[in-house]
């Protein structure tokens, strides 16, 4: 009898340890246990004590430290929030906010990109945000529906814009200049750009430009009145493979030309300050560069930087403006509420948006618009000017990407190397191309 | 009051014994086997994480097998990293042991630097290093400039034809750990079989053939399985260095299996994929045992 009692103590002494131990482990922030114990106990007045945590995508140390000023600006305003923030760059980013989903502790503030916002509100991973919208606590009076619209799933908004951007064609002025070619203006066509590339190339000895990325093969699509996806986003959206083949042939009779960096080069490049046209090695900045890239890219050049559309995009056809990134709260999130608080703070607090300086897009609300003009920097006049022209040239952004989206990304990036290491030929490529991505699209739901 | 052995593993005996492991087992059931098989369960379905999982049969290894070309490149990739990774790092850690066999000043310096690459072996920033070795703008480009001259250079990394070879390099490089094995087990073959053999007139060669390789050969066992199972897992260098390559030349199986479950959501075909590289490893495995009789000198065996 006494033998068996010291067995099962052991056992239970044992057991707790373990279950102990493993509950520690599972519960990888320290930040929201606090907030669920504080919970719902209390309705008083004073507000309680909550921490909230956020994720965004982060690229380069600037990113992560005006995120960081904004927080503490909140956190100023509001004493009883506090918002630890969690950043991961590249790819990383969506891997995480997937394991986070599937072990149902995501941040409550997600930043969500275009791309996935679709997937995640499939998945429920996101609040419906209207309710907040209509009692003033995110603040959108006023704001023109096209700002709205990229974060509004079948009518009902789950993602706050934090910003709009647009694609961009850095280029540096002064080399330009010294080579004798004009600034590309809104009627750039692809054969002046060719020209272009061509005078770089001969008169300074540098590269024109890097390959053209997917993301001018969607702008190249559009100008052709095709599209990417078709609108069941079962199959590719263009029925014609030339256009794949001509994207292509131009692109190997400039690397030739010697016109472009070589595909080698631009495998390597790892982050926005890596890259020929960050180095100084080229004359214009196509790559895949938005126009909130513009503080990253003058600060590695040190000088002042013009933006252009890209080629081919007088009649409006290929350009969009994109919502940089938004802002939604995790279903699961135990203070949506505060919450919400946050994001309305981030996007239309006058302190914040000038603390920010339109680095994570422009501001679009129209409060803010107003004011934040007298207090742009340099660069964020040129990007406002610029957004502008894009404004006057573009049409509709596309559809959301559907889920097999960074599986034809892929595809894409690996037909174009081929291509480039002169594996196959362009027609081959765009066969496979159609046929990889097809497939790939038809088995995704 | 404590009996002899031969009783049932539910005996008492054990129970102090049971006490003490039962932090491991605990562990071991619920990280290790439950894991595997809800693994196995999920290998049968369609599963993207956030849905719940949805029973497809054999959908999964039929896309496998007839659908999916790049399935076969990683395929290609991890074979050919195995089959010539593995054979040249054993020889290299074979030779080297040699060399360090003998009585050398510093051999313990020289031991724990041979070591080293395995120690930093699969880590992130040998990883991010040899990027830069190898990069267009790298120490090996820059060496080759300065004392050949050749100026026409080439990114080791990204280069379809270079890009798998350098990561084999980087295998090979952390020969380390099973040169200590070897080491060892040179240490074990008896000094008496070689004075033997040099009074009979064995030349070098006749004696590393005849007598250090047949008593190695159980070592040699050891290292093979070792760096059969490893080399099938290889991730990180994919990962880091080449991100799968140019157009998937160095797109690793487990790296693809990576990117299927978490970047393109179909943690079911992931799943899928897992269990048919269980069953080939397993496979090469069994063979390697099942031939070893034929070929492994155990001393210990007797005749």
């Amino acid at each position: 009898m006494r033998k068996a009692m010291k067995v099962i103590g052991l056992l239970a002494i044992s057991l707790t340890m373990t279950l102990a131990g493993c509950s520690q482990g599972s519960n990888e922030n320290p930040g929201s246990s606090p907030s669920t114990n504080n919970g719902s106990n209390q309705t008083d007045k004073a507000p309680k004590d909550v921490t909230l945590r956020m994720s965004y995508w982060a690229g380069s140390q600037l990113t992560v430290d005006k995120n960081n000023a904004v927080i503490e600006l909140f956190e100023k305003a509001y004493p009883h929030i506090k918002i630890e923030a969690e950043y991961y760059a590249g790819d990383a980013y969506n891997d995480k906010i997937n394991v986070q989903a599937a072990s149902n502790s995501l941040p409550d503030i997600i930043r969500v990109d275009y791309a996935q916002i679709k997937n995640y509100v499939n998945k429920g991973l996101l609040t419906p945000l209207d309710d907040y919208i209509s009692d003033q606590t995110i603040n959108m009076e006023g704001v023109a529906e096209v700002n709205m619209k990229g974060g509004m799933i079948d009518g009902v908004t789950y993602g706050i814009n934090i910003g709009n951007n647009a694609l961009v064609m850095f280029y540096d002025p002064d080399k330009l200049a010294e080579a004798g070619v004009n600034p590309p203006g809104p009627d750039y066509t692809w054969e002046q750009y060719e020209a272009d590339l061509r005078a770089v190339k001969d008169k300074l000895g540098l590269y024109g430009d890097t390959h053209l990325a997917r993301e001018h093969f969607e702008v190249w699509l559009r100008q052709h009145g095709q599209k990417l996806y078709a609108a069941d986003q079962k199959t590719l959206g263009y029925e014609d493979d030339q256009l794949f083949v001509e994207f292509m042939e131009q692109q190997l009779r400039w690397q030739k030309e010697e016109m472009i960096s070589p595909i080698s080069v631009e495998l390597e490049i790892r982050g926005l300050e890596d890259g020929p046209f960050p180095k100084g090695e080229s004359a214009f900045g196509g790559y895949s560069y938005w126009s909130n890239h513009a503080d990253i890219m003058e600060t590695q050049l040190g000088k002042e930087l013009g933006m252009a559309m890209y080629p081919g995009s007088g009649d409006g056809k290929g350009m969009y403006m994109k919502p940089s990134f938004f802002h939604g709260v995790w279903s699961g999130s135990k203070h949506p509420k505060e919450a919400a608080m946050f994001i309305e703070f981030f996007t239309n607090n006058i302190n914040a948006a000038k603390s920010l300086n339109a680095y994570f897009g422009m501001p679009y609300h129209p409060n803010l618009v107003q004011e934040m003009q007298a207090t742009f920097s340099e660069t964020q006049k040129r990007v406002s000017a610029y957004l502008q022209v894009v404004e006057q040239h573009s049409s509709e952004i596309d559809p959301p990407a559907p889920v097999a989206g960074s599986e034809v990304g892929k595809i894409f990036t690996n037909v174009a190397s081929e291509i480039f290491y002169e594996r196959i030929t362009p027609a081959e490529g765009a066969a496979k191309f159609r046929t990889e991505a097809n497939a790939a699209l038809a088995k995704a739901k | 009051m404590r009996g002899v052995g031969n009783k049932s593993i539910w005996s008492s005996d054990n129970t102090a014994g049971y006490l003490f492991i039962f932090p491991w087992l605990f562990g071991f059931l619920v990280f290790s086997i439950i894991p595997i098989g809800a693994s196995l369960f999920l290998a049968f379905t369609r599963y993207d994480i956030l849905s719940p999982p949805e029973w497809v049969g054999m959908d999964n290894f039929k896309a496998m097998f007839t659908e999916d070309s790049r399935y076969w490149l990683s395929v290609k990739a991890t074979l050919l990293f195995v089959f010539i990774a593995i054979p040249l790092r054993l020889v290299f850690a074979l030779i080297v042991a040699m060399v360090l066999n003998q009585k050398l000043r510093f051999l313990g310096f020289f031991r724990s630097a041979y070591y080293l690459p395995t120690l930093i072996g699969g880590s992130v920033a040998v990883a991010v290093m040899w990027r830069h070795l190898f990069g267009l703008n790298g120490a090996l480009n820059s060496f080759l400039e300065s004392a050949f001259g050749i100026t026409d250079k080439i990114s080791w990394i990204t280069h379809p034809s270079t890009a798998l070879p350098s990561l084999i390099l980087l295998s090979v490089w952390q020969f380390g750990s099973a040169m200590l094995i070897f080491l060892a087990g040179l240490k074990q073959v008896p000094k008496e079989l070689y004075e033997a053999s040099e009074v009979d007139g064995a030349g070098s060669f006749q004696r590393f053939k005849s007598i250090t390789l047949p008593l190695l050969t159980p070592v040699l066992l050891f290292n093979l399985i070792m760096g059969i199972i490893n080399g099938f897992k290889v991730f990180t260098e994919g990962m880091i260095v080449t991100g799968g390559g140019p157009f998937d030349k160095t797109l690793f199986y487990v790296l693809y299996l990576y990117e299927k479950s978490f970047r393109y959501y179909e943690m079911g075909y992931g799943s899928a994929m897992a269990w048919i590289l269980l069953m080939v490893i397993a496979a090469f495995t069994a063979i390697v045992f099942t031939t070893s009789r034929h070929w492994v000198h155990y001393e210990s065996k007797g005749d």
